[in-house]
């Protein structure tokens, strides 16, 4: 028997040939569906804008108590408030790049959802990136909210201006996280719980990459250990770009970073494409 | 073996599998790279042994490595559990067959329907979906899986909603999806639901919705896992209903993973019997039924689904009756 088009169904081979076509529709479906499932808390929505506000309305009052002339603070011009300010919104990213992949891949075996989206043609690295491009909006979203607050609420003075080059330090940073944030993923795909580069990346960035304080008052050994974390750079070269600082200390911040996006993507695609064939292998993509 | 098949063409057939060199346009999705030889383009073509076959499953086996308690992994921390999941599986399905795979618990039923979906890869073996290595991109567009598993679904969207995520990731648009899914809705008699958050559906009809997201995409090769375990009995007889039209209609293939003897009997061309992860038996039912009879250590009167079904309406009606009193009546 041939197999004859049923007029109710479509051909397998009916859907758009182009890659990026395609690509495009897988985005735009996990971003509506994470939409939708996001609006469907609106507690959450709401609270979360509201904690942006209170974290920057935290630091505006610490700050009055921070000198300027602290090392490494004096570098920059405005102070401690628009040194933090920065260092919370990247912070945003940060969280989300490094937790977002290994949340939802968790999510995922949890819900029950990965063997669903897996029997489909979608590959596993494609419907990992493509869930993460919603949250990382919201990142974008919140980051942006503790700026316009600080600016506009604050006065935080960011007028140093060198947009573009905090646009590039912004897309290398994310992508640097990102990447990180794939390796994580990759750990809870075969650990499924207790996952040690979001515990250890995660805590050494907050710890020693200059968030909250300049990684120059921190002792000789922890400054060098810094200078390994894509956090440290995304951070100076916002800083340099933002605040004033020199063009080739913000020009080496973005060649570190460019460094760490070369090396940690592709390896961090190898090894979730590592991670899922294991976890198909030992039939585990369901167990949590 | 080296055959020219025609002058503008040569077959190799190695290992199971054919390789043509031919100078005409592909006529197979599996169409490999052009080979230039001077002047001249050969086309490639990896091509499978057994074209008829929707499905081919040949020697297939799967070990998975069990858990074991603390106090052994102490005494001795590099040995491991096996657990047996299929052991040198062979069976094939046509174009428009309905197939079901039957066996107790544990026979390697659900792992097989996941090798053949992609989602568990096998040991040793191979599985194809028309032509293409199981798991591949080429295979797994051209499947529909559908599983009782309720928790596949976002529970906080609607069916719809849901439906056409599904649809995109088959590169369906919402614009292609939203009268498909109107369609499939009323086949499966969803409709009604199809705008309610998916937690708020019964067992039932998450049940239909699994099976409207399995074929919204139009797939050549249908796995079905105990899908019909939370449906009614009316909604299952059109369900049986639904399978076998699209089987006689579209030519699609259905393999069905299902404990429900009468219903396998009514729906299925062809039954494959799985026990401790072998075939014990292939055939049409009558020729398997004594095999399989054996295997469940049933009666044949056990396979007759009027009174299978008789006597389960009568014991439930009338609880406190022994078994055989009910039986008894009944008969």
């Amino acid at each position: 028997m041939s197999i004859a088009a049923h007029p109710s169904l479509p051909s397998p081979g009916d859907g758009p040939r182009n890659g990026v076509a395609r690509v495009a529709l897988w985005i735009r479906a996990f971003m509506r569906r994470d939409v939708l499932t996001e609006l469907s808390y609106r507690a959450n929505v709401t609270l979360g804008l509201l904690g942006g506000l209170f974290s920057v309305l935290l630091f505006f009052f610490l700050s009055q108590m921070v000198e300027s002339a602290a090392p490494g603070l004096s570098h920059y011009r405005g102070g401690y408030f628009p040194f933090v300010l920065i260092g919370l919104s990247v912070m945003a990213f940060l969280n989300e790049a490094l937790t977002g992949f290994s949340k939802r891949v968790r999510q995922a075996q949890l819900l029950g959802t990965l063997e669903a989206v897996l029997a489909t043609p979608i590959s596993p690295a494609a419907a990992i990136l493509c869930q993460s491009v919603q949250p990382l909006f919201w990142a974008a979203l919140r980051a942006s909210m503790y700026l316009a607050f600080g600016v506009l609420l604050f006065g935080a003075e960011l007028s140093g201006g060198n947009l573009p080059a905090a646009g590039l330090a912004i897309v290398l940073g994310v992508l640097s996280f990102a990447a990180l944030g794939i390796l994580s993923a990759s750990a809870t795909m075969v650990f499924k719980r207790g996952d040690p580069v979001a515990w250890a990346i995660g805590g050494l960035s907050i710890l020693l990459g200059g968030v909250y304080y300049p990684v120059e008052v921190l002792p000789l050994e922890l400054q060098a250990l810094a200078e390994a974390l894509p956090m440290t750079h995304t951070l100076r070269a916002l800083r340099e770009a933002l605040l004033g600082g020199g063009q080739e200390a913000l020009a080496r911040s973005l060649a570190v970073l460019s460094g760490f996006v070369a090396v940690l993507v592709p390896l961090s695609l190898v090894t979730f494409g590592i991670a899922v064939k294991k976890a198909r292998r030992e039939g585990s993509l369901t167990h949590f | 073996m080296l055959a020219p098949s025609a002058t503008s063409a040569i077959t190799i057939a190695h290992d199971g599998y054919v390789l043509r060199a031919s100078l005409g346009a592909p006529s197979s999705p599996l169409t490999v790279p052009r080979l230039r030889l001077g002047t001249t383009c050969w086309i490639l073509q990896l091509m499978h042994p057994d074209p008829e076959a929707a499905v081919l499953v040949r020697d297939l086996s799967k070990v998975f490595t069990g858990s074991r308690p603390l106090r052994e992994i102490f005494r001795s921390p590099f040995a491991r559990r096996k657990v047996v999941a299929l052991s040198g599986v062979s069976f094939r399905a046509s174009e428009g067959e309905v197939v079901g795979l039957i066996g107790p618990n544990g026979a390697g039923k659900t792992t097989l329907i996941k090798i053949l979906a992609g989602l568990v890869i096998a040991d040793a073996g191979e599985a194809t979906i028309l032509g293409s290595p199981a798991g591949l991109e080429s295979a797994r567009r051209h499947i529909g899986l559908v599983t009782a598993e309720e928790r596949s679904f976002f529970w906080r969207i609607s069916a719809k909603e849901n439906l056409r995520f599904f649809a995109a990731l088959h590169g369906i648009s919402k614009r292609r999806a939203d009268p498909l899914i109107a369609e499939m809705a009323s086949r499966l008699e969803i409709d009604a639901v199809l705008d309610r958050p998916v937690r708020e559906l019964s067992s039932g009809n998450r049940g239909r919705l699994a099976l409207a997201r399995g074929m919204l995409h139009g797939p050549r090769v249908l796995l079905l896992d105990e899908v019909a375990r939370a449906l009614d009995p009316g909604a299952a007889r059109r369900l049986r209903g639904i399978l076998r039209s699209l089987a006689d209609e579209t030519g699609i293939t259905i393999l069905y993973a299902i404990h429900d003897l009468p219903e396998v009997r009514r729906l299925c061309d062809r039954v494959v019997l799985l026990r401790e992860g072998k075939v014990a038996a292939q055939g049409d039912f009558e020729a398997v039924a004594p095999a399989v009879l054996d295997t469940f250590d049933l009666d044949v009167e056990d396979l007759d689904d009027t009174k299978t079904s008789l006597m389960k309406a009568t014991a439930e009606s009338c609880p406190e009756n022994e078994r055989g009193h009910s039986q008894t009546r009944v008969l």
